[in-house]
């Protein structure tokens, strides 16, 4: 498969799911 | 909590054809590695202290320990995808459960397969969230708050909703439906840092800044201390700590390394 360019979009939205999850994980004590 | 609201969720998101056509890629059931590797890594999260989003999400508490884990973790994750491991997952992996045979055959299938095909789909999601709920009301969702944090039922409701976007999200941005898991994609980010490329075979690369390939997932993997991190931080909870015997260390370390052998058998 090519390899394409990493979109801003493709950035935010990959480390912004990480970044939610991570903060829910440890509110939530998981 | 979060495993019943991310089954209606996801489904959902399928059945509304938000996910394209090849919606929510089921993994073939693989009975022997789904078990033995599901035991594994149950022995390799007690010895680690924490599972594989545990020990992302510790780090952001400044927990050195569960950055040993990961590291024991991604190297045997790594041995297990591209290394000398690797014979043995695939002998491992070699049994898998299909139904039918020849061009009709569902390589891939899923439990209302089993009893008929996707008209029962629904009917299936019913039946396994209703034997959720005796064991989510016996937890008691509304009950007393903790003082600090969100309580279990919230807790669990946000995980789920996560899971839910995360695979909205990575059919958007990340070229797959792929949902979130943390075996191979951890796998991904700790190979792209040593070597430029994700090594992802099935998901779509990106150059950063005409650099390298990283797959989606590599992405999320970063974010997730970094979202501990803030919410610690907030909470007044986040303390640099380490343990203060050598041995400790060493077993959350080969605990990581139980824990990639296990995840990798099982599937990510």
């Amino acid at each position: 498969m090519e390899v394409q360019p990493a979109t801003i979009m493709v950035i935010l939205s990959g480390i912004l799911t990480g970044l939610v999850f991570g903060f829910v994980l440890q509110r939530g004590r998981y | 909590m979060a495993l019943a609201v991310a089954i209606v969720g996801s489904n959902g998101l399928e059945a509304l054809g938000l996910l394209g056509d090849d919606g929510l890629t089921r993994q073939t059931f693989a009975p022997i590695a789904a078990v033995v590797g599901g035991y594994i890594f149950g022995l390799g999260i007690v010895m680690a202290g924490g599972c594989g989003s545990g020990v992302l999400y510790k780090q952001g508490e400044g927990t050195f320990a569960a950055f040993v884990a990961m590291l024991g973790f991604g190297l045997s994750l790594i041995a297990s995808y591209h290394g000398p491991l690797q014979p043995l997952m695939q002998f491992l992996k070699g049994y898998k459960v299909s139904i039918g045979t020849g061009d009709d055959a569902i390589m891939n299938p899923a439990l209302w397969d089993i009893f008929g095909g996707p008209q029962y789909k629904w009917i299936i999601i019913a039946v396994i969230v209703v034997a959720m709920l005796p064991v989510i009301i016996k937890g008691k969702p509304f009950g007393k708050q903790p003082k600090k944090g969100w309580s279990w039922s919230l807790g669990g409701l946000l995980v789920g909703l996560v899971i839910i976007g995360a695979w909205w999200t990575s059919y958007q941005w990340g070229g797959r439906a792929r949902g979130l898991s943390f075996s191979g994609p951890l796998a991904e980010s700790m190979f792209f840092f040593l070597t430029g490329d994700s090594g992802a075979k099935n998901d779509q690369l990106f150059s950063i800044f005409g650099y390298g390939a990283i797959s989606w997932s590599s992405l999320y993997i970063l974010g997730v201390p970094l979202g501990a991190f803030i919410s610690a931080k907030g909470l007044g909870e986040f303390k640099l700590t380490t343990p203060r015997e050598a041995a400790e260390l060493l077993r959350v370390f080969f605990g990581g390394v139980v824990m990639g052998i296990g995840g990798a058998l099982a599937g990510g």
